[in-house]
């Protein structure tokens, strides 16, 4: 497998992708492009660049909330990884209206990307084919739209992340063939000789303290009352802090979990309402009882996830990273994003990935979770 | 507000929170209970853990299928712990090695399995590759031996895989009994090893055939359908004028045949090779420089590997020598039937001229010596002797002269005759002569090599008369061989090896070809006054003498005679010619003389008479005996060779048993060497050839018949 690499910190987005793609030879016309850049960068401009550069390539991407690139965690940039090989196909699709009925569009996303490949469904093997998402992480629309993807692709890896904007939360985008778009959600299909491994990872732990939904509007993914209180209200309180005080970084040390069967899920708090609500990054329901959380060590944890990678796959040729921005926040916090970033190489000779609002794992919507695909294997 | 009435307000805002809470709770339990479908996210979760409960039934089932496989697996599969401890042992390991699953139960793979002669040397390396999980022993097939219960070794393939089950490392190992698979590859092996010592010995003898190819003396040549010819052996180069290294890519067949060949091979001979696969027939080359070579070829089809014809080849014998060879034979055998007829003539001659000169010489004898007449006989004599001596010639020619075979040293020879030589050439042509010192001696008859050396010496003389050339004689030894042979005249086969030579050259006017192959034709002269017998006289001799002649000449330039003579295989001291002896005699005594011819019985009766036998006279063989019955004091028998009813050689056997005393003359027109052949050790006394001289026979008959009486004088 070739891969090729290239970043730029520069904000014009035609001059970022030149420089970006300045190293590499003229003729170069990979299989596959992945791009994620940040909110400085227009996003239109980036797509276009890149379609005009690149004709016959497949590009995909999306906006970011931090950049991952091969042994660099960056922010306000542009990373670039270009794979040519024969031991894998690809096949994109987009569903471009998120408010239609989920499974009619998740059928017909599907259908196209299967296709594409001339494959049938039953063709599609866990240990040949895997799907990545990319999402308008402000869609608010991941859960329904992933759930019947999942329904649709049945049992291979499915996974990926909501596109962001530096928590500005006001335009993610989405980017494909030579356009980046908005309230739409990318699929891409791989089938692939070279081996492949999925993983999640994640490092709270519930602690008893919960609380209950008691009001909510569920599609806004808004509640407004949590234990009969304003939400806010209640969520400092159990803090020990006054309203004010909320932030992204208090949130990113204090999510929420939704603890059912054997597993938590991770619910993150986006922002503070002006009434005192709060908004979520993934699903929530009136009723729902929610456990606040707490850390375990991060960078115990995240060698634990090294470990695990390297067992499977010694070592990839490429490690696609969708990182949740909370875990970005508690490693900026922390400054150890670099020292994440210089471990990760261990386990993969690329990396390139973002940091997300919100991660698809087989299904479901989570936050404040790390999925990663290994590609390749030594 | 006083404290109460917050306080109040406090547990009422308490007890909303507390009642919302309960009725979202309720509500949420009642969704649950009765529709789920109207909490989505719920939905989903209910979904994910629905699919990771399918997966892990699955996983259940295929744990179960594994199971199921490895119980009735045919190859032995064994689970180990981290430590290598056997934890599961299938039926067919237990076919396989001999011990139970309980037995085996909790004991190291590498103690149990691994023979125990290998234990030094790889106990270690297996116990760090499965403790590494990722060695050289882990996902790769490896074969081996593998010991079983009974202490008996098995072939085995294996391979180890590392299981991860949670936080435990577990690792499974398939061994498969490959001990009918190892024996076959041996037997594959000996059978490949068979075929690569056929293939071998198979390329050696392409190898041989191809160095052959490269050596033997006939052309061999291949080329495509189409005539392009890809190959030509050295000797086949050699023939057609091509260099060892003159690439043949543009060559083909049509360069070396003129075109009407080429027309008749392509429309006639090649199809027939085609259709019949060989195909013999004689062909006409071309070499490079245009000259035509005769040759006998075969023609050959070679197929391609499905049996089409693809390829032709030839096989061409040149046939130029042998052309030469069957000319050069003809001409001998024309010279030899020359010769017989020349020495059946000589022969008659020699019995009339016999008569002549009896008569001419008794004639004289009876007048008186100043009778004019005396000078017609002597005339009569004199002719006769020449008459002889051209009869001699032409026995000479014909092998059947009179040979006296003694040792000679040809250098000593010509060296007595120089004076002799030199006033029989022209004065005006300078006469060398080049003598080796130390020659072997030849086995020769000397009067007739005398005759050669002087026929040679005086035909160059000639030669250069108007040349002003000059002459060499030279001796030496020379060396023989195949080819020398080949450039020769010769009688019958002829050996090779050191030879004396004897070589006559001059710068005289030399001779065309045309002349230079009939020089030794009988009666062939280019003098006006020649008889044509000189070097047929010399051919003969030196066929006489089992000697080679070679005869080389170019118009203008002069020739060269060289006479080859087998070296005397006896090392005595040659000898030069001795004088003479005369003898006179006074005889007597009956002597019977047996001849057809009745001139001869007169001349010889009457030669008798003279010194003073009495004769009585037979007129064939028979008559010979029966006269000899009839006179039992017969003391001598002149005896002639060939004669009616009973020839000389019958009527002498028959004398000879009769009285073996009596001492028998041949008389004979052959040469002795001939005469004498039929009578190899019977007792012949003498030999005389006819036509003789009186006295000389005279002096025989008396040495052989009185040779108590006679009287040497010297």
């Amino acid at each position: 497998m070739q891969i090729l690499e290239g970043s730029s910190d520069k904000n014009d987005a035609h001059d970022a992708v030149c420089e970006a793609i300045e190293p590499w030879a003229d003729d170069v016309s990979p299989d596959i492009l992945f791009v994620f850049h940040s909110s400085q960068q227009n996003p239109h401009i980036v797509a276009a660049t890149l379609s005009e550069r690149f004709p016959d390539s497949l590009i995909v991407g999306c906006t970011t909330a931090g950049e991952w690139l091969s042994g660099q965690h960056k922010n306000n940039a542009l990373v670039l990884s270009a794979l040519s090989t024969s031991d894998i196909r690809w096949s994109i699709s987009l569903i471009e209206d998120l408010n239609k009925e989920a499974s009619e569009s998740a059928n017909k996303v599907c259908d196209e990307l299967l296709q594409q490949l001339d494959l049938n469904k039953d063709e599609l093997k866990p240990d040949k084919h895997f799907c990545l998402s990319f999402f308008d992480g402000l869609s608010a629309r991941e859960e329904p739209i992933i759930a019947a993807m999942a329904n649709a692709l049945g049992h291979i890896p499915l996974l990926g992340g909501s596109a962001a904007d530096d928590l500005k939360f006001d335009h993610t985008y989405i980017i494909a063939n030579g356009k980046a778009y908005q309230h739409t959600a990318l699929f891409i299909l791989a089938e692939s000789k070279l081996p492949f491994h999925a993983i999640k990872h994640q490092h709270y732990i519930a602690t008893d303290i919960s609380v209950v939904i008691t009001k909510a509007d569920v599609d806004k993914r808004l509640v407004y009352r949590l234990d009969g209180m304003p939400a806010a209200d209640r969520y400092a309180q159990l803090l020990g802090l006054e309203v004010e005080a909320l932030t992204p970084q208090i949130f990113s040390d204090n999510p929420l979990t939704y603890p059912y069967g054997d597993e938590c899920y991770m619910r993150a708090l986006r922002r503070v309402c002006s009434d005192n609500s709060l908004e979520f990054g993934c699903a929530i329901e009136e009723g729902m009882v929610l456990n606040l959380c707490e850390h375990q060590n991060m960078l115990g944890a995240y060698d634990h996830l090294m470990d695990e990678l390297k067992q499977h796959t010694e070592k990839a040729a490429l490690l696609l990273i969708f990182n949740c921005i909370y875990r970005a926040l508690e490693g900026s916090n922390t400054d150890i994003n670099q020292l994440l970033a210089d471990k990760t190489m261990a386990v993969a000779d690329h990396v390139i990935g973002f940091d997300t609002y919100g991660e698809q794992w087989q299904g479901l919507h989570i936050n404040q979770t790390l999925v990663a695909l290994a590609l390749g294997s030594k | 507000m006083s404290h109460s009435q917050a306080r109040i307000e406090q547990l009422q805002m308490q007890l909303s929170a507390a009642q919302e809470t309960i009725q979202a709770l309720s509500k949420r339990m009642r969704q649950l209970d009765s529709n789920a479908a109207q909490l989505p996210f719920q939905q989903q979760l209910q979904s994910y853990q629905q699919r990771i409960a399918e997966k892990s039934e699955a996983l259940e089932m295929a744990e179960n299928w594994s199971e199921l496989i490895i119980q009735n697996s045919m190859d032995a599969i064994l689970k180990l712990d981290e430590q290598g401890h056997i934890q599961s042992w299938n039926p067919m390991a237990e076919q396989m090695f001999g011990y139970s699953a309980a037995e085996i139960h909790g004991r190291l793979v590498e103690d149990t399995l691994l023979p125990q002669r290998l234990h030094a040397g790889n106990l270690s390396t297996f116990r760090r590759h499965l403790k590494r999980g990722r060695g050289a022993l882990m996902d790769k097939r490896i074969e081996g031996m593998a010991q079983c219960k009974d202490g008996s070794e098995l072939a085995v393939e294996f391979v180890g895989s590392v299981v991860k089950q949670g936080e435990l490392l577990t690792y499974a190992m398939v061994f498969r009994d490959i001990s009918e698979r190892k024996a076959a590859e041996q037997t594959l092996r000996s059978s490949h090893d068979d075929l690569e010592t056929q293939i071998k010995a198979r390329t050696q003898e392409l190898n041989h055939l191809a160095s052959i190819l490269e050596v033997t003396v006939n052309y061999v040549g291949m080329a495509d359908l189409q005539g392009h010819i890809f190959y030509i052996n050295p000797a086949g180069r050699k023939m057609v004028g091509l260099k060892r290294n003159t690439a043949l890519k543009s060559l083909n067949f049509k360069d070396f045949h003129s075109p009407s060949v080429c027309k008749h091979l392509s429309e006639s001979i090649f199809p027939q090779v085609i259709k019949h696969g060989v195909f013999e027939t004689s062909c006409e080359f071309i070499d490079r420089a245009g000259n035509a070579i005769p040759t006998a070829c075969i023609f050959m089809s070679l197929p391609d590997e499905q049996g089409n014809p693809s390829r032709l080849a030839v096989i061409a014998r040149d046939l130029r020598d042998e052309i030469a060879l069957q000319q050069q034979m003809e001409h001998v055998d024309r010279l030899e039937s020359l010769g017989i007829l020349a020495g059946g003539i000589a022969h008659d001659f020699n019995n009339i001229l016999t008569a002549i000169i009896g008569n001419s010489e008794i004639a004289a004898s009876k007048l008186d010596s100043h009778s004019p007449v005396q000078a017609h006989l002597q005339r009569i004599g004199q002719s006769s002797l020449q008459a002889a001596n051209l009869c001699k010639q032409m026995l000479a020619y014909s092998g059947k002269g009179c040979f006296i075979i003694q040792p000679v040293d040809l250098s000593s020879l010509i060296a007595d005759m120089r004076s002799l030589l030199e006033v029989s050439v022209d004065k005006n042509v300078p006469l060398e002569f080049d003598l080796s010192g130390a020659l072997p001696v030849v086995d020769v008859d000397l009067t007739q090599i005398q005759q050669i050396i002087m026929n040679l010496v005086i035909n160059a003389s000639e030669a250069c008369n108007k040349q002003q050339g000059k002459i060499t004689v030279s001796t030496g030894i020379m060396q023989v061989d195949a080819t020398y042979l080949l450039s020769c005249l010769h009688q019958g086969p002829a050996a090779v090896g050191d030879f004396v030579y004897l070589n006559v050259s001059d710068t005289g006017s030399g001779m065309t070809p045309e002349v230079c192959k009939k020089i030794f034709d009988p009666f062939f002269t280019t003098k006006f006054t020649g008889r044509g017998l000189g070097m047929s006289a010399v051919l003969g001799i030196v066929h006489g003498h089992h000697g080679l002649i070679k005869v080389s000449s170019e118009l203008g330039k002069g020739s060269s005679f060289n006479i080859a003579l087998p070296i005397s295989t006896e090392n005595t001291p040659g000898i030069t010619p001795a004088t003479a002896a005369l003898i006179e005699h006074h005889a007597s005594g009956m002597v019977l003389v047996i001849d057809d011819e009745e001139t001869i019985r007169e001349i010889t009766s009457m030669a008798l008479s003279d010194v003073g036998f009495t004769v009585v006279t037979a007129i064939d063989g028979q008559d010979g005996i029966d006269v000899f019955q009839q006179h039992t004091d017969i003391i001598g028998i002149i005896l002639d060779m060939t004669m009616p009813r009973m020839n000389g050689e019958a009527c002498f056997d028959v004398l000879h048993k009769m009285n073996p005393n009596v001492p028998v003359i041949l008389s004979s027109g052959y040469s002795e060497e001939d005469a004498m052949a039929s009578f190899q050790s019977k007792g012949l006394a003498g030999f005389i050839q006819k036509p003789y001289k009186i006295d000389a026979f005279q002096q025989l008959a008396l040495s052989c018949f009185q040779s108590t009486q006679a009287k040497q004088v010297t």
